[in-house]
């Protein structure tokens, strides 16, 4: 599904590392969780992986079944089924939820093949997933994100998740600014679209959200590079111990 | 020529002598130099016909000759001529169409005043509208035209007491025309007037407009739109004049510039000695697609009341970098991005264009062929 080898990358302005060798398989259906301290490198990558502009990859590859990646452009990507649930949902001011959700569907359904959904059907499809997530119908009707709260926020990332049925996702941080009922919703959409299939990679500074969305693998990020990788026990043990030891290697 | 038409001609011809086409030097005109405008830009004097407006219930127009005496008086009453461009239209106007609204009537349809001018033709049109006391109107302008050449079009306003009036106005003129247009407007006691401005045509345009707030109670809307690309200058000068205690003033006015555009507003708000208990807020915000592209906003408040609320506010910034690349990540093409992100931009002056489909679609239209040209434009060059 995905396979990164030896990923460097710098921000652009400054040219200061922030990847510094990242090696990284995942197979389909499988969830890997990555947790780090910050500074890490955490959200680098998954801009990297989305295409934000801003990074310089200066050495290492990424394939994503099967293609390069890093050759896509950020909208190719999301259509050849990656998607990045982000930390800090954008807002949009004037731009109306509803238009954004059908255009993001339809665009990606076009580009895969996939007739057009008419006014009537898209809104029924995103009323019945809204319905799924405990999303009021208003917020359909409100400008993307403004205004939203954190959890509100976070849970239109797992609507747009839903709709636009990724391969491959990336959550960066999905846990931030979320309060335990929050969390447990915001699981329970990510859960609904596990399957032996779909692949996901769950970035987090906190062991608690893998309570809820049980990984396969745990690695650990320090210093722009993974350090170890283990399973679910892993997780549980950075969280009795913090990430002191990582943090001294760095 | 009445007598009265050809004395204010007269004296629009001895201002402009005086004054000449404005330079930099003039404050009004700082953003915008008028001096190197040539014959060609300017068209020949053609006589045109002013709009023919169809009867309704309520709306009676005259020539001149025909109007009663306290109507022909208006004429020229708010249009100062000591601005250089009033003075210029006035100096070559050849007829006034003088519009009245029958006080407590409330018009069915819009008053629709088209004009088409024709390349290598100077147009001069001039209007007196007065909304009769309690009565109710909607007012759409419009200026088109197929090439170059000067539209100098004047419209004087009066909005008699209680009475309201929604004025449309939008100009869509070839991008190798000159337009320079004067808007004129007083407010009675508790009368109200919005004023939409939707300016996306001509190379080289300057919209005045000028408001008193002369009644108490009278509110003020000023919404204004610049569409630009290539290498269109587009300068409006708005001047809100609180003249009266309780009246209020909202005005938002937005610009989209892509290519080597120059977009310039410059607005005053003015408040009176004793215009007490008045609020005035005023907005100017723009939007640049490219490296090229400039906008000049000056907002400025004069003010000589103590007990006043007045605003401004003036942002320009280029597109949201963050923004574009959550549309795009969510797999909304580029150029898509691009056009929401405008659209969203002038959204909320759309909204407030309202309810006359007519108005809406032609709007919408306007801005939908824009948005496609400029981003063509953008993707030429890149």
């Amino acid at each position: 599904m995905l396979s990164i080898q030896n990923l460097h990358a710098q921000i652009e302005e400054d040219g200061k590392e922030i990847l510094k060798g990242l090696t990284l398989e995942i197979n389909p259906g499988e969830v890997h969780a990555i947790m780090g301290p910050n500074g890490a490198g955490k959200s680098t990558l998954g801009n990297v992986l989305a295409g934000k502009d801003g990074y310089v990859i200066t050495e290492g590859s990424v394939f994503y079944k099967g293609q390069d990646l890093l050759a896509l452009e950020v909208e190719e990507r999301a259509h050849a089924g990656l998607f990045l649930a982000f930390q800090y949902p954008v807002e949009i001011p004037g731009v109306q939820m509803l238009n954004f959700l059908r255009t993001c569907t339809n665009e990606t359904r076009a580009a895969r093949g996939l007739p057009e959904l008419s006014g009537m059907d898209f809104l029924k499809l995103a009323r019945a997933k809204a319905a799924e997530l405990k999303i009021n119908p208003d917020m359909l009707k409100r400008s993307v994100n403004s205004g939203f709260s954190g959890g509100e926020k976070k849970r239109a990332e797992v609507l747009q998740m839903a709709l636009l049925d990724p391969q491959f996702a990336v959550l960066d941080e999905t846990d931030s600014g979320l309060d335990i009922d929050a969390l447990r919703i915001v699981a329970e959409g990510v859960n609904a679209l596990r399957d032996d299939k779909r692949s996901f990679l769950v970035i987090t500074h906190y062991q608690r959200l893998l309570d809820y969305i049980k990984p396969d693998h745990v690695h650990v990020l320090a210093d722009g590079k993974i350090v170890r990788s283990g399973g679910p026990e892993l997780a549980m043990e950075l969280e009795e111990r913090g990430y002191v030891d990582y943090e001294k290697a760095a | 020529m009445s007598q009265t038409l050809a004395s204010l001609r007269q004296s629009g011809a001895e201002s402009f002598a005086a004054l000449g086409w404005p330079n930099r030097r003039v404050e009004a005109y700082k953003y915008s130099d008028f001096t190197s405008l040539t014959q060609a830009d300017l068209g020949q004097t053609v006589a045109q016909p002013l709009a023919e407006l169809s009867d309704q219930d309520g709306l009676r127009c005259y020539k001149p000759g025909e109007a009663p005496q306290a109507l022909v008086d208006k004429i020229g009453s708010l249009v100062p001529l000591d601005d250089p461009l009033a003075a210029y239209s006035t100096a070559n106007l050849d007829d006034v169409l003088i519009i009245e609204v029958a006080a407590k009537s409330k018009l069915t349809g819009p008053i629709v005043l088209d004009h088409r001018r024709l390349a290598g033709q100077a147009a001069f049109a001039r209007y007196l509208v007065v909304v009769g006391r309690g009565a109710e109107a909607e007012l759409i302008e419009r200026y088109a035209s197929n090439g170059q050449g000067a539209s100098s079009p004047v419209i004087e306003v009066f909005v008699e007491e209680g009475a309201h009036l929604r004025h449309l106005r939008s100009q869509t003129e070839a991008l190798d025309a000159t337009h320079l247009g004067w808007t004129a407007a007083r407010l009675e006691r508790d009368a109200s007037y919005s004023h939409f401005a939707l300016n996306q045509g001509a190379g080289i345009s300057r919209h005045n407009i000028r408001v008193d707030l002369a009644g108490a109670g009278s509110h003020l809307d000023l919404y204004g739109l610049h569409l630009l690309d290539g290498q269109q200058r587009c300068d409006s000068h708005t001047r809100i004049n609180h003249n009266a205690p309780n009246t209020t003033s909202n005005e938002v006015y937005k610009s989209v510039v892509g290519g080597s555009g120059n977009s310039i507003f410059q607005g005053k708000i003015y408040v009176a000695k004793d215009s007490q208990k008045i609020e005035g807020n005023q907005m100017s915000r723009g939007l640049l697609l490219g490296p090229r592209a400039r906008i000049h906003n000056k907002p400025e408040l004069e003010i000589y009341a103590d007990d006043v609320i007045c605003s401004h506010g003036s942002t320009v910034g280029a597109l949201d970098e963050a923004a574009i690349f959550y549309l795009r990540a969510r797999g909304i093409p580029a150029a898509i991005a691009h056009k929401m992100m405008v659209e969203a931009f002038v959204q909320d002056v759309l909204d407030e264009v309202g309810d006359c489909a007519e108005v809406t679609a032609h709007w919408q239209a306007v801005i939908s062929s824009y948005l496609t040209s400029v981003f063509a434009d953008q993707d030429g060059q890149a």
